[in-house]
């Protein structure tokens, strides 16, 4: 392998380009990895999931902030001339979230299923 | 195995005897190349430690179940993509390629009788006939990749980046064929999720899926073509130097495109597992997939110089990834934020990885 490289020097790819001394590169890599730190630091403090409620024509429900694995137990909402079956994850209405099983697994929109009042 | 722990001992002993044999001001250089070169690696065992240990159940087995699956999951595509970077260029198509190829197995094996069918009539296909299906479609993105590449020398990224934009025309096109309707495809037939999400074998009560296995065998078939094959060795010498390489009888225009038809045969591959994976494919899915596959490249030090990477230091990058991404979900970080850390992720790889190279020169 050490041979190859020495037959066959490396034309630097993407870098051959760049005229930039190992100083500079140093502040360069140092001010980014701070900053990618800085990043770290600024979401984990401002953490926190957003659950939002689509209750297609029934009273509104505010938002949530939850965290991981917490535990949902939203207001039940009202619709005139209909029942209110639960809380779905999917828009048509197939996956039914059971608020004493199911935890938050990150941002979501819960939706309201209906049924009509005989 | 042995034989590559000696090497590895060697090499760090190695390291160690040429460390003490250097002078006050190369020993500070060394320290400094050291912590510049492993920083990100240093960044993410602080991370995960500090993860551990605000939440506990981020190191148990459930949680290493899952952080496994997420990386056989995006292993693939990352294979794919290694191969061009190892070219010193990219592919940005990679990600709306998984899109396409996974709406394509999905609306192949959705259930008969399931409503808003793409293809009403259709029988439930064999799965191998789909799977040859996508990578072919996946193969051919890749070859019109590799020949505009090749044959023109356009850079890969004006390249993938109109296929990119193509091969998302097609999707949505795709979508709105027969009774979808644009919408999500779902209703998938039982015999296509139990041939990937199945359970492959339990430790404890935790289910391994099958397309962990998938992702080894592929990881084990990119390795041997890397490393053992003619080609493999082509790939290298046009990346390092492609004037070289075409002195001494490498046939560039044809490594150049099979790399290319090669990631998107990965692709292929990566959209068929990713349809049941989700198990409801829209126009998003696979949207921004190239960008973790490249971070993971990058990370795994797979370099933009080129001709330099390994298919182990891929499996890592990608692993790494998944629990830095898992680990700030365990946090609570918001998905839209972590858009932000991957950016500077990638940022910050590529700058490690660029002052590797001014160090070495």
């Amino acid at each position: 392998m050490e041979k190859k490289t020495e037959k066959t020097p490396k034309t630097g790819g993407l870098y051959s380009k760049i005229n930039m001394s190992v100083k500079s590169a140093n502040v360069m890599v140092a001010s980014l990895l701070a900053l990618l730190v800085i990043a770290l630091i600024f979401v984990v403090k401002h953490n926190g999931f957003t659950v939002k409620f689509e209750t297609d024509g029934g009273s509104y429900i505010a938002p949530v902030r939850a965290e991981y694995s917490d535990k949902l137990s939203p207001e039940v909402p009202t619709k005139e001339g209909w029942n209110f079956t639960g809380w779905y994850t999917d828009r048509d209405c197939t996956e039914s979230w059971d608020s004493e099983s199911d935890t938050v697994q990150g941002s979501m929109t819960l939706y309201a299923g209906w049924d009509k009042v005989e | 195995m042995s034989t590559t722990a000696l090497k590895k001992r060697n090499r760090f002993s190695a390291w160690i005897d040429d460390f003490k044999a250097k002078s006050g001001a190369d020993k500070r250089r060394a320290i400094t190349d050291l912590l510049f070169n492993n920083a990100m690696y240093i960044i993410i065992a602080i991370a995960v430690i500090y993860i551990a240990i605000r939440v506990p159940a981020f190191l148990k087995l459930p949680s290493i179940v899952n952080i496994i699956s997420l990386t056989a999951a995006k292993l693939p595509i990352a294979l794919g993509i290694g191969g061009a970077i190892v070219l010193t260029g990219t592919d940005i198509s990679a990600g709306r390629c998984v899109g396409l190829t996974a709406c394509i197995a999905a609306s192949l094996l959705q259930m008969t009788g399931y409503a808003n069918k793409i293809f009403p009539n259709l029988k439930v296909m064999p799965l191998w006939v789909v799977l040859l299906a996508v990578i072919a479609v996946g193969a051919v993105i890749g070859f019109v990749n590799g020949f505009f590449v090749a044959k023109f020398k356009l850079h890969p990224f004006i390249v993938t980046l109109s296929t990119q934009l193509i091969v998302f025309g097609l999707v949505l096109m795709y979508l709105m064929m027969g009774g979808n309707n644009g919408q999500t495809l779902s209703g998938l037939d039982a015999s296509y999720t139990n041939f990937v999400r199945g359970t492959l074998f339990k430790i404890g009560d935790v289910a391994i899926p099958k397309y962990v296995l998938y992702s080894i065998i592929l990881t084990a078939l990119m390795w041997v073509i890397w490393n053992k094959t003619k080609f493999g060795k082509n790939m290298f010498a046009v990346g390092s130097n492609e004037e070289a390489a075409n002195v001494s009888g490498v046939n560039v225009f044809w490594t150049i495109v099979l790399v290319f038809v090669l990631a998107g045969a990965m692709y292929g591959i990566t959209g068929f597992i990713e349809g049941a994976r989700i198990a409801s494919c829209s126009a998003n899915t696979g949207l921004n997939y190239e960008s973790d596959a490249i971070a993971a490249c990058v990370i795994g030090g797979v370099s933009f110089v080129g001709g330099t990477g390994k298919i182990s230091g891929i499996v890592i990058g990608v692993f790494l990834l998944q629990i830095i991404f898992v680990g700030l979900n365990f946090l609570s970080v918001d998905a839209n934020m972590l858009y932000v850390i991957k950016g500077l992720i990638i940022l910050v790889a590529c700058a490690i990885d660029m002052r590797k190279y001014l160090a070495r020169k």
